[in-house]
């Protein structure tokens, strides 16, 4: 793999990039609509990250997710039909209703996947290096986190231990400057995480997290790194979250004046200026139309597709009980 | 002079009533001071009340069962009288001999107070504890009593914590018949209407007639093994299965009754009556087996051996006149009571030792004819299970009722009727029994 | 059959299955170089290498996680927790992980892993070593749990819990690591979910695991010379639980004791009352005896302790108590 993006790669970013905001805006509407159960988290303002990130990674690379992952699982190549019908509960969902949007997981692509305790993807990516590294495999795992779980115990854990064994992984801090409703000022002494990189021995850099080509080069070097056993490499992309915290956030601790800042330079902007002159307005027009079709009608079928039937499932019960 | 009997109090413990257990005297039985008289339980142990005073029980102000407030007075003494009679004077010596093993019966107290002399008796175990009027006992000895028919509140628990348990129950109780399930409804009756169902089906099947007779008609609802509620057995006989009904009757104190029985039951009820343990004052016989070799085997096979409201509903249809009443409902409802596969294959094998190869086993014919209690042979003209010309080897003392439109559930397919000659056979023998028209709380959906 | 010490079977176990298994890893603290406190890994850095042998450093919450995701993604992870007092650190991983996604994902991945660890008191290690923690990690669906008490065993199931699909807690005792005992030569494999009999009996049924099972032996003999017949029912298995052998035994004796070295209330063995009365409750003629420890931390001086942990004299007592 290259470490910088060819033009065809750029645009499949872009493409991608649209797709999961387009996800993330109909889900909004349906949320108002009444149509969604329980909170969602859209990444609206970050997409460059999970995207950019993701087209780096080879197709048998692995990466673990936050409870904010929908640019996550478009960029590994899920299908955004059947990430719709997970949301929704659907029994053609990725993992049959059972999961939820935080929780998606599709092995064979190697996204294992959403997870909705906080900092848990660090040590599970840790754990996937670890088995890559026994095996003697050139797999490499992509941990997502942000900057809220950079504080948890597990993480000072896992990259303590990623960098004292060299366990192939590159951890993807997804810095959007908020943990919940709290500043990270108030969750850290120290503005740029990555510093801390150096305290465990490991490289780290700092990039634009709404530029995805900056995000693709910096994962392809720490991608790099680690299938020839130089161990692991803290990349903390730069962003910012526009929408609130969740669908059930009450929001009103963003300074809207941020806000607006980072939307002139949101991620689909940024590539679109990229893009335009090698490709072409009507070309990158046409990319958007379709992306945005693609979802409508995925978003459709999905909504029109059962609910799954409930089934006991008891892999090691006591006894089974239920008459 | 007339003295309390108090109800004493137990040092240190809550109590504010206790539950009279037994009387070991009788008005008119003299006493004597300190000796036992009656024993009493509180909510954790039995005490022993003892006579305040030497004297003549005058009269008893509590019965076995009931409560009795402490500081109440149990009954009284008269102390009229100048002397005690021993026991050798009396001349009701049957009497006195009942009271002084009465008196060898009197309780030790567990653990709580004790009356004055009570620790010189000799001891034998306490009466069951009680809590809130049901015996405790652990659930095996429970489970065992009742399928033997034993009264838990006559058996003495050897525990100190009162609980009955497996040892205490008489030797050979686990061997004994298993007990049937059974039934009363409309209150005690020294000879209430006895029920029993036919081949595959069960106690609910009774409803609509029951429905016609009403609520105030005493009846006793017997299922035979391998149906319903009652226990599995092998029973490999007509003989066998009265034996049965007439074992669980009897220990249920049931000792005589207008026997009722339909189908297979109908030939037990025959067994019954002839057998000298039960007391028959009259028999009906709905649609009798035991009257002659015929029978729908098919019918049996596929009813037995049907796992789902769909392939039962088609046998069920052959019971009643042109497959009249049964509908899917109906046949849901049939499913849902032979939901269990075992109770299904138990009774597969029944049906094939009763009736092998479609042929009914049991030749009651001049069983029934011996039988000197009014008889009477209720049959519905289109019967497909049993051909009512069976009837006619009743015998000319059987009165028959022939029921056009009618199959084999005359007691489903025409209650009205049926209630009207139970009746008519109960009120002939001298019994008294109202008139219907109140509505059963039943489902109207019979099996 | 050769003679050998609890803490050598499972030893050879591990030094088997990771020879037969390229797959298998354990990961520990002080498991590598020293061979583990309790000797259990010794011999194994030097056979396997410091690929598959690896000491750790202390970060109990993350390598539990890490076995999870490892064992998701093609090894088969054998990790070791030194004290059973430390599970609480491997919880999340425990309940938050490795319970849902065999579940949640659908069946998209299995997690073979291993946690071993120990715990239990008498040994006068004090309160934040010595518990025994078999009903939290009993509680979670998912998860299989077992309790080997014997040399035998602890080598049968130890080969079982590692060849499992499903995560396992393997929970030792520290008492039992010099207990010696017959252990069969060979692929020595013990059926995960099946109990034992250690002793047949007609009276009372013991129900025990781990340690306990050689105090409710001791428990049998004291009441065989009273003429009480007790039968001690090894579970083996804390989760599946072998329901048969259960109900079987209570059909036979119709008295139940069950005695865990956990605490009393919301215990294991407060599950084991209840899965009793639900599997024969018309077979009791008694209530279930619980025998634990009370509800209170382990204390350090030798007398204290001895009072709280269950042993042969209580066990006789409560069977005792359950025949009256």
């Amino acid at each position: 793999m290259s470490t910088t993006p060819t033009l065809e790669q750029h645009l499949e970013m872009y493409r991608r990039m649209i797709v999961t905001r387009r996800l993330e805006e109909r889900i909004g509407e349906l949320h108002k609509a009444g149509k969604t159960r329980g909170p969602i988290h859209r990444c609206d303002g970050q997409e460059a990250v999970g995207v950019g990130a993701t087209a780096a990674l080879r197709e048998d690379d692995h990466v673990t997710s936050t409870h904010r992952g929908h640019a996550h699982y478009i960029g590994k190549g899920l299908d955004p039909h059947r990430v719709m019908a997970e949301i929704m509960g659907r029994s053609t969902g990725y993992c049959g209703g059972r999961a939820g949007h935080m929780l998606i997981a599709d092995a064979t692509q190697g996204m294992l996947g959403g997870n909705a305790i906080v900092g848990a993807s660090i040590p599970a990516a840790t754990g996937m290096a670890l088995s890559f590294q026994v095996l003697k495999s050139s797999r490499i795992a992509l941990c997502f986190f942000g900057d809220g779980a950079a504080q948890t115990g597990i993480c000072h854990e896992s990259m303590n231990i990623a960098a004292l064994w060299k366990l192939p992984v590159v951890f993807m801090l997804e810095h959007n400057e908020y943990g919940l409703t709290v500043h990270h000022t108030a969750q850290s002494p120290v503005a740029d995480l990555s510093t801390r990189a150096a305290g465990y021995g490991m490289p780290s850099e700092i990039v634009d997290g709404n530029n995805a080509v900056a995000v693709y080069e910096a994962v392809a070097r720490a991608a790099e790194r680690a299938r020839r056993g130089e161990g692991p490499s803290l990349i903390e992309a730069k962003t910012y979250r526009v929408e609130g915290f969740s669908t059930s956030d009450m929001g009103g601790y963003q300074d809207p004046h941020v806000i607006a800042q980072w939307k002139e330079r949101d991620p689909i902007l940024v590539s679109h200026a990229l893009l335009k002159d090698d490709a072409g307005e009507a070309r990158l027009q046409h990319i958007k139309d379709d992306a945005i079709q693609e979802v409508d009608r995925a978003i459709e079928q999905a909504l029109a597709d059962p609910l799954p039937e409930f089934e006991l499932f008891a892999p090691s019960a006591a006894y089974s009980e239920v008459k | 002079m007339l003295i309390d009997i108090p109800v004493p109090t137990t040092g240190g413990e809550y109590m504010d009533a206790v539950v009279v257990v037994e009387w070991h005297v009788k008005a008119g039985d003299p006493v004597t001071e300190g000796e036992t008289i009656a024993v009493v339980e509180t909510a954790k142990t039995a005490i022993e009340i003892t006579a305040p005073t030497s004297g003549v029980i005058s009269e008893l102000l509590a019965r076995p069962g009931e409560e009795v407030a402490v500081g109440a007075t149990l009954g009284r003494i008269t102390t009229e009288q100048s002397e005690t009679p021993t026991p050798a004077d009396t001349s009701d010596s049957a009497g006195q001999a009942e009271t002084c093993a009465a008196l060898q019966a009197a309780t030790v107290v567990a653990s709580a107070v004790s009356a004055p002399g009570a620790s010189d008796r000799a001891s034998t175990p306490a009466p069951a504890a009680r809590s809130g009027g049901r015996v405790v006992a652990s659930p095996a000895a429970r489970r065992l009593a009742k399928s033997t028919g034993i009264d838990l509140s006559q058996v003495h628990p050897s525990s100190p914590t009162g609980r009955i348990k497996l040892r205490d129950l008489p030797k050979g109780a686990a061997s004994a018949h298993p007990m049937l399930y059974l039934e009363r409804r409309g209150g005690s009756h020294p000879t209430p209407l006895i029920f029993i169902h036919g081949f595959g089906g069960d106690r609910l099947g009774w409803a609509p007639l029951l429905g016609k007779l009403g609520p105030n008609t005493p009846v006793v609802l017997l299922e035979l093994p391998n149906h319903g509620l009652s226990p599995a057995a092998d029973s490999h006989s007509v003989e066998a299965l009265a034996q049965q009904v007439a074992a669980t009757l009897i220990a249920h104190g049931i000792d005589g009754g207008h026997v009722v029985g339909h189908s297979l039951g109908g030939a037990v009820a025959i067994e019954l009556a002839a057998s000298g343990s039960f007391r028959a004052a009259s028999l009906a016989l709905l649609a009798p087996a035991g009257l002659g070799p015929d029978v729908n085997g098919a019918f049996l096979e596929g009813f037995a051996r049907a796992q789902s409201a769909d392939s039962l509903l088609p046998w069920l249809r052959q019971l009643t006149s042109d497959g009249h009443l049964v509908d899917r409902s109906f046949a849901e409802f049939a499913m849902e009571q032979r939901a269990d596969p075992e109770l299904r294959k138990r009774q597969q094998n029944m049906g094939r030792r009763l009736f092998p190869d479609g042929t009914q086993g049991a030749d009651l014919r001049s069983t029934l004819h011996a039988l000197e209690m009014p008889v009477r042979i209720i049959w519905g003209q289109d019967d497909a299970i049993i051909p009512w010309r069976h009837a006619l080897a009743g015998g000319w003392k059987a009165g028959l009722h022939l029921m056009p439109d009618v199959g084999h559930l005359p007691h489903i397919e025409a209650p009205d009727q049926v209630a009207r000659i139970l009746r008519e056979l109960a009120t002939s023998t001298g019994m008294a029994l109202a008139s219907s028209a109140v509505a059963s709380h039943w489902k109207a959906t019979p099996t | 059959m050769a003679m050998m010490r609890y803490a050598e079977a499972l030893n050879a176990a591990l030094r088997e299955e990771m020879q037969r298994d390229d797959r298998v890893f354990v990961f520990g603290e002080d498991i590598g170089t020293y061979g583990g406190v309790f000797k259990v890994t010794k011999g194994l850095l030097e056979e396997f290498g410091p690929m598959r042998v690896r000491d750790t450093p202390i970060s109990e919450q993350t390598l539990t996680a890490m076995a999870v995701t490892a064992a998701m993604t093609g090894t088969r992870p054998v990790l070791e927790i030194m004290y059973a007092d430390f599970m609480p650190l491997s919880l999340d991983a425990l309940i938050n992980q490795a319970s849902i996604y065999e579940y949640i994902w659908n069946g998209q991945v299995q997690m073979p892993f291993v946690l071993r660890t120990q715990g239990g008191g008498g040994a006068g290690a004090g309160a934040q070593h010595s518990k025994s923690l078999d009903a939290l990690v009993a509680h979670i669906p998912g998860i299989k749990v077992v309790a080997p008490a014997t040399p035998a065993d602890a080598k049968g199931l130890l080969l079982a819990a590692i060849r499992d699909p499903q995560p396992v807690v393997f929970l030792e005792h520290k008492l039992l690591y010099n207990v010696r005992g017959e252990v069969p030569d060979g692929d020595y494999v013990v059926e995960i979910g099946r109990a034992r009999t250690a002793r047949e009996g007609t009276d009372v049924s013991i129900f025990a695991t781990s340690k306990m099972v050689v105090e409710a032996e001791k428990a049998a003999e004291l009441l065989a010379q009273e003429g009480i017949s007790a039968e001690v029912i090894d579970l083996r298995t804390l989760r599946p639980l072998d329901t048969e052998a259960i109900r079987a035994s209570i059909a036979k004796t119709h008295h139940a004791v069950v005695v865990n070295e956990g605490w009393r209330f919301c215990g294991y063995a407060a599950e084991l009352s209840a899965t009793i009365m639900d599997l024969a409750f018309d077979e009791l003629d008694a209530p279930v005896q619980r025998v634990t420890m009370p509800d209170m931390p382990v204390p350090y001086s030798e007398r204290l302790e001895m009072a709280v942990l269950p042993d042969a004299a209580k066990i006789a007592a409560a069977a005792r108590r359950a025949l009256e």
